[in-house]
């Protein structure tokens, strides 16, 4: 099944096309960052619930049977000013869920009872989020290098439970044009039919819209490695985001030899990672240990990070270990047989997304929303292939600088608080 | 054993095999030699194959003082074999499989099986099956190769019992069981895990690690003759033990009233557990008990969540529902908000749940139901989640279940699910949870 990609001036689609299937899955993204104010942010906590609230003559009862009565799902999210709509279900019910999406995005209501309740279904998730010790060590280490108008910087969650009980009507209501005036980049698997139908939705979707185009900020500070550590006496263990900035774009010619690099030492998932084999499989000292290159969009750089936890008594001999392999990884880089073998590794996981249509969608429209075209995705799943030693050592070399990362946890830190902050002033600047 | 749609057997069956059934596209055999299960499903045109075997053996065949060890086992799995040292393959098969190929890979212990899979490119098929074959009779139980491992598990032991809901879990299963093994998490408690023996792992490993308890699956894109025969030639000259492993359970005394169990920690959560016991899965009633809950308590718009989520009372509702061979405890959980109190909360959602009517229902019975058919077809779409799916099935050998599942779940009604109801009102069937949090949120 060979997808294509398709711009039409207020939208792009992306297709994989198959008569066969029973099903059709279909997502909608859109980047509308301009700003990252603590009002903006906590308004886009509530606008995914509230166009699901109320549109047009539609109830917020109204707009789930009508979903419910389809068997599919229409769900929506908003992070960091990037929306996604996900819209799923046999492809005899599409046009259904298609049609409630223009209803949702046209004629919201956004009406005071619904503001009201959703404000405390919010704050309530706010609440049971600070215990929530992986996603504020992974916060607390994005904050440290990001300032508050960047729209990778989180607010506090005592501060973002204030701004939520302040957000009005007309806060959602220019958020939503925001999105409406923003391009779309929409990705689709299904039969031929419903693709063509699909290409004449967003059509007219898009018809009274006008592109306003953005600028985001992007502001990185220029701060000094630190051990930022946060008391949560509740949890077991300490979960650690351990990283640093990368100064380049997903376009540059240095990410994807750095990316293989940062697999060698850590792949996402599986044992195949330097760091889960020596970290877990040898020493024992956590059950998982990955790193990943995160926080990029479009034009603007991102950071790379390594997620762990280890137990308060093992925290600084599972970060000596860690820096340990960052360390070696960066002076020595990678051997000849870790390029030919994470070659293969990287490779078949290209080929193993063919097991299923919904795998190739994902990977398909994580290029799209990127404005990859497809030829520039098949060049760039290639290049994995083309990849020498000395270019994935030189990325290493350049980005994975051991005194210059950040040590970011949070857990039950008292009782080693000194000892993690003792041993990061051996490794940083 | 399971019943077949369809009797006829189809066309490339090898000779060492006898022909069980067919379930729509599944195909079910068994090695003649020493009573293997295989299931295959073909799926062209992917170039791509998941392995899968399973092993009927979990947490309900541990004893006191030995509990999590089949979870341990599993562990012990992916430690170089008897085969790789020979081979001098140090760091295992299994992981220099994946390490060579890219392959996905893992496992996981429940409470009936122990399941192993590979996701693969099709030309590594061979090797995914010899895989398995060497490590049901090869794998290598010493104190020094167990003793780093169980580092491992102490570690993901404190990752869950970090958590206070999963702490709430283990409380309520061993107050809701006195006798029955399910009285206990998978993952065992860390002060048996602590004393693991090498023997001890050994003695469990040879009494369940045969041929005979266990259901291999090939699914994906290759010819049946072929992945037949590839694992008839690695396991056809596997022996079973001598002697049939005897299955003891104990059988649960009957509950008298409700039982309740409360646990405390220095954090900020707050929450009340109602836990249930329902129907062993894949029974018609386990489905029914589902959708049940579904109907209660999934979406944005179900009954529970605009009573106590909307309201502003609870962060969140979950319900959990295993699907295990036996009677199990499903578990309905609220997380309270900040100033609700547990007693109340407890109070009301008796009352809701006693005073739930078809008017509530009528609609979302219907709605559930086309979501779970519709659910199915996406779990259904790729190999891995097909093996995923049919493992729990071949723990409870009822392969052909998984093919009637939407037929079973078109025939639910109202009045069955009103019948669940009613049966779980009956405090003896009722375990209550309670977590408190002595933390504030200021």
């Amino acid at each position: 099944m060979q997808p294509t990609i398709t711009p039409f001036g207020t939208f792009s689609l992306a297709e994989l096309s198959a008569d066969a299937l029973p099903t059709t899955t279909m997502y909608l993204s859109a980047d509308i960052h301009t700003e990252n104010s603590l009002r903006y942010q906590a308004t886009e906590l509530l606008l995914a619930d509230m166009l699901l609230s109320g549109a047009g003559s539609l109830s917020r009862a109204d707009i789930f049977g009508a979903i419910n009565d389809t068997g599919g799902s229409l769900s929506i999210t908003l992070s960091g000013g990037s929306l996604t709509v996900s819209i799923k279900g046999l492809t005899s019910v599409i046009p259904k869920l298609r049609s409630l999406l223009t209803t949702i995005l046209t004629s919201a209501t956004f009406n005071a009872t619904e503001l009201a309740r959703a404000k405390k279904t919010i704050i309530n998730q706010l609440y049971e989020a600070k215990e929530d010790s992986r996603s504020r060590a992974h916060s607390a280490l994005i904050n440290h290098y990001y300032d508050t108008a960047d729209r990778r910087y989180t607010y506090s969650i005592e501060d973002t439970i204030k701004a939520v009980s302040q957000v009005t009507k007309k806060d959602l209501e220019r958020v939503l044009n925001r999105i409406l005036s923003s391009y779309f980049t929409v990705s689709i698997a299904s039969d031929t039919k419903t693709i063509t139908d699909t290409k004449r939705w967003c059509d007219a979707l898009r018809k009274s819209h006008v592109i306003q185009s953005k600028t985001g900020v992007h502001t990185q500070r220029n701060q000094a490695p630190q051990s930022l550590l946060i008391n949560i006496p509740s949890r077991q263990n300490i979960d650690f985001s351990i990283g640093a900035p990368v100064p380049i774009s997903l376009h540059h010619p240095q990410y994807i030899p750095f990316m293989f690099g940062l697999a060698v030492l850590g792949k996402w998932g599986g044992f195949t990672g330097r760091l889960m084999s020596t970290v877990r499989e040898k020493e024992g000292l956590t059950y998982g240990i990955y790193a990943t290159l995160e926080q990029f969009n479009g034009p603007e750089f991102g950071m790379w990070r390594i997620m762990t936890f280890f137990a308060p008594d093992k925290a600084v001999q599972g970060l000596t270990s860690t820096f340990r392999e960052i360390t070696t990884i960066h002076t020595h880089g990678i051997t000849e047989e870790e390029l030919k073998r994470f070659k293969r590794i990287l490779m078949t996981g290209q080929v193993l997304e063919q097991d299923s249509i919904g795998a190739q969608l994902r990977s398909l429209h994580s290029y799209h929303k990127e404005g990859f075209t497809v030829a520039e995705i098949k060049e760039r799943k290639e290049r994995i292939s083309t990849l020498t030693r000395e270019e994935v050592n030189q990325a290493l070399r350049t980005y994975l600088i051991p005194s210059a990362i950040t040590v970011s946890g949070a857990g039950p830190v008292v009782p080693v608080q000194k000892a993690i902050q003792a041993f990061h002033k051996t490794m940083a600047y | 054993m399971s019943k077949p749609v369809s009797q006829k057997p189809p066309k490339g069956v090898p000779r060492e095999y006898r022909f069980i059934g067919c379930y729509g596209e599944i195909e079910e055999y068994q090695l003649k030699s020493n009573n293997l299960r295989v299931i295959y499903q073909y799926r062209p045109n992917t170039g791509t194959a998941t392995t899968n075997i399973t092993y009927r053996v979990g947490a309900r065949d541990e004893a006191r003082g030995e509990t999590g060890i089949a979870h341990m086992l599993e562990h012990m799995l992916f430690k170089p074999t008897t085969y790789d040292i020979a081979a001098n393959v140090t760091a295992g098969s299994a992981m220099q499989f994946e390490r060579d190929s890219g392959c996905i890979l893992n496992a996981n212990t429940w409470k009936d099986r122990t399941t192993y899979f590979f996701n693969y490119p099709v030309e590594n098929f061979d090797t995914a099956v010899r895989i398995e074959a060497e490590r049901m009779t090869g794998t290598i139980l010493t104190p020094a190769v167990l003793e780093p491992e169980q580092g491992n598990v102490l570690s993901e032991f404190d990752m869950y019992h970090g958590d206070p809901f999963f702490a709430l879990s283990v409380c309520m299963v061993s107050t809701a069981f006195f006798s029955h093994p399910y009285g206990h998490e998978t993952i065992g408690y860390r002060e048996d895990i602590e004393r693991y023996t090498a023997e001890a792992l050994d003695r469990f490993y040879r009494r369940y690690y045969t041929p005979h308890n266990a259901v291999m699956m090939v699914i994906g894109d290759l010819e049946r003759t072929r992945a037949l025969r590839t694992v008839a030639a690695h396991f056809s000259a596997i022996k079973n033990p001598p002697t049939a492993i005897p299955r003891n359970y104990p059988k649960e005394p009957v509950q008298e009233g409700i039982r309740r169990v409360t646990i405390s920690r220095p954090t900020t959560t707050n929450a009340v557990a109602f836990g249930f016991k329902h129907a062993g899965f894949p029974t018609r009633d386990w489905f029914v008990t589902k959708v049940l809950f579904d109907c209660l308590v999934s979406g944005p718009d179900s009954p529970f969540q605009k009573k106590f989520v909307d309201t502003g009372r609870c962060a969140s509702i979950e319900w959990s529902q295993e699907p295990t061979v036996d009677t199990n405890l499903g578990m309905l959980t609220f997380t309270l908000a900040p100033g609700e109190t547990h007693s109340n909360l407890e109070h009301d959602v008796r009352e809701a749940f006693a005073n739930i009517t078809t008017a509530d229902l009528k609609k979302r019975l219907k709605q559930v139901i086309q979501q779970l058919l519709t659910s199915e077809y996406f779990s259904r779409s790729s190999s891995l989640g097909i093996a995923r799916e049919l493992t729990e099935y071949a723990a409870a050998d009822a392969i052909n279940v998984y093919h009637e599942t939407p037929t079973i779940l078109r025939s639910i009604t109202m009045k069955d699910i009103l019948h669940s109801r009613t049966t779980l009102l009956d405090e003896s069937v009722q375990t209550m949870g309670y977590i408190i949090g002595t933390s504030s949120h200021s």
